[in-house]
């Protein structure tokens, strides 16, 4: 599909006046973004998708409200965070901040990355990061996603997610040191299992 | 001396100048504290370059898909009651230039002398109105209740049928 260039308030102008082909340009646009999110948000691969698909319907329906106070990627993803946070209500799956992760033993990963067919690779830090990142509460996964993978800044993953700047970047710093902290384990551990 | 912190560490890596400082650089030297640079090095890189779940090439379709289907123009205009006041406020409008003799109006009006207009450019200028409009008035209304059913379409029923 030949690609065209709309700016914000074009785009929600357009979609809000039921211009189809604006509003595949603006799923191609944001597609990651919102995966992204929901992925960090939800665990359950069965229903990330139809996720997806209803935060699109939903920005779909609310374009006209748009204001270009913000930027769209941060009014979508609030729209992304939100309905996910209904989701896991709804799912009676407990809330970021009583998933405290303190408790979670660094043995967990240790034990998992000695599998014959991870052996080899174990060493890559690549390869520990997907399942270090589940052992954060979702919010903080979701914030270290949004600034890592898709650039967004403190201001902006604050709007996104209704937080102040500064717990924003207090939890990226908390959640990148606990990441940082259990790769220390891990590694301590496999030194003395040489 | 004190050694620089995760957080220094951590500002220092995503680039906060503003927090940088001269103890920082001269403590970057520290061995621990250039270990731990290098594990925050190596944890930006992997977070950096982590694919996280994507939707596939055919999702926009899936959900265009999942779209209602769009109304078409007719039925979007009949399908709301201001067609009901345009149409009718433009008929009525219509029949008032088409059937009323303004003339007639004019001439009472000189008559119970309510307004002192120059009478034989008047005449002139109301004969001429009514020959015109009873020529163009059909038309020049059609054009108008097409005229403003297009904006009604274009400024409020679509917006207000995507909304619904």
């Amino acid at each position: 599909m030949d690609s065209v260039n709309y700016s914000d308030m074009e785009l929600s102008r357009e979609i809000a006046l039921g211009n189809r082909e604006a509003f595949s340009a603006y799923i191609e646009q944001y597609k990651r973004l919102v995966s992204h999110i929901v992925f960090r948000m939800v665990d359950n691969n069965a229903d990330r998708e139809d996720l997806c698909q209803d935060i699109f319907l939903k920005a779909y329906k609310n374009c006209g409200n748009f204001q270009g106070r913000s930027k769209m990627s941060t009014w979508l993803g609030s729209i992304a965070y939100n309905t996910c946070i209904n989701y896991l209500k709804k799912m009676k799956t407990p809330l970021f901040d009583d998933m405290t992760s303190e408790d979670v033993s660094s043995d967990d990963y240790l034990i998992d990355l000695n599998t014959p067919e991870r052996d080899a690779e174990k060493r890559d830090l690549k390869d520990y990061t997907e399942k270090l990142l589940e052992c954060l509460p979702a919010q903080q996964r979701l914030i270290i996603t949004l600034y890592h993978n898709d650039d967004l800044n403190y201001r902006e993953i604050g709007e996104l997610m209704e937080l102040p700047e500064g717990t924003v970047k207090s939890y990226l710093f908390r959640a990148r040191a606990k990441l940082k902290k259990r790769l220390d384990s891990v590694n301590e551990k496999e030194e003395i299992l040489k | 001396m004190s050694k620089m912190t995760d957080n220094d560490i951590q500002e220092f890596l995503d680039g906060d100048s503003s927090k940088k400082d001269g103890r920082n650089i001269i403590n970057a030297n520290d061995p621990e504290t250039q270990e731990s640079i290098q594990q925050y090095s190596e944890l930006y890189s992997a977070l950096d370059n982590e694919i996280p779940w994507s939707l596939d090439s055919s999702f926009a379709a899936r959900v265009l898909d999942a779209l209602p289907a769009e109304m078409p123009f007719w039925e979007r205009i009949f399908s709301s009651i201001w067609t009901l006041a345009i149409g009718g406020g433009t008929l009525f409008m219509a029949m008032i230039i088409y059937y009323v003799d303004f003339s007639k109006i004019a001439s009472y009006l000189e008559g119970v002398d309510l307004i002192k207009l120059p009478t034989v450019e008047l005449t002139q200028a109301v004969n001429t109105y009514n020959s015109v409009a009873q020529t163009v008035s059909p038309v020049m209304m059609g054009a108008i209740v097409l005229l403003l059913l297009f904006l009604l379409d274009k400024f409020i029923l679509r917006e207000k049928l995507h909304k619904a």
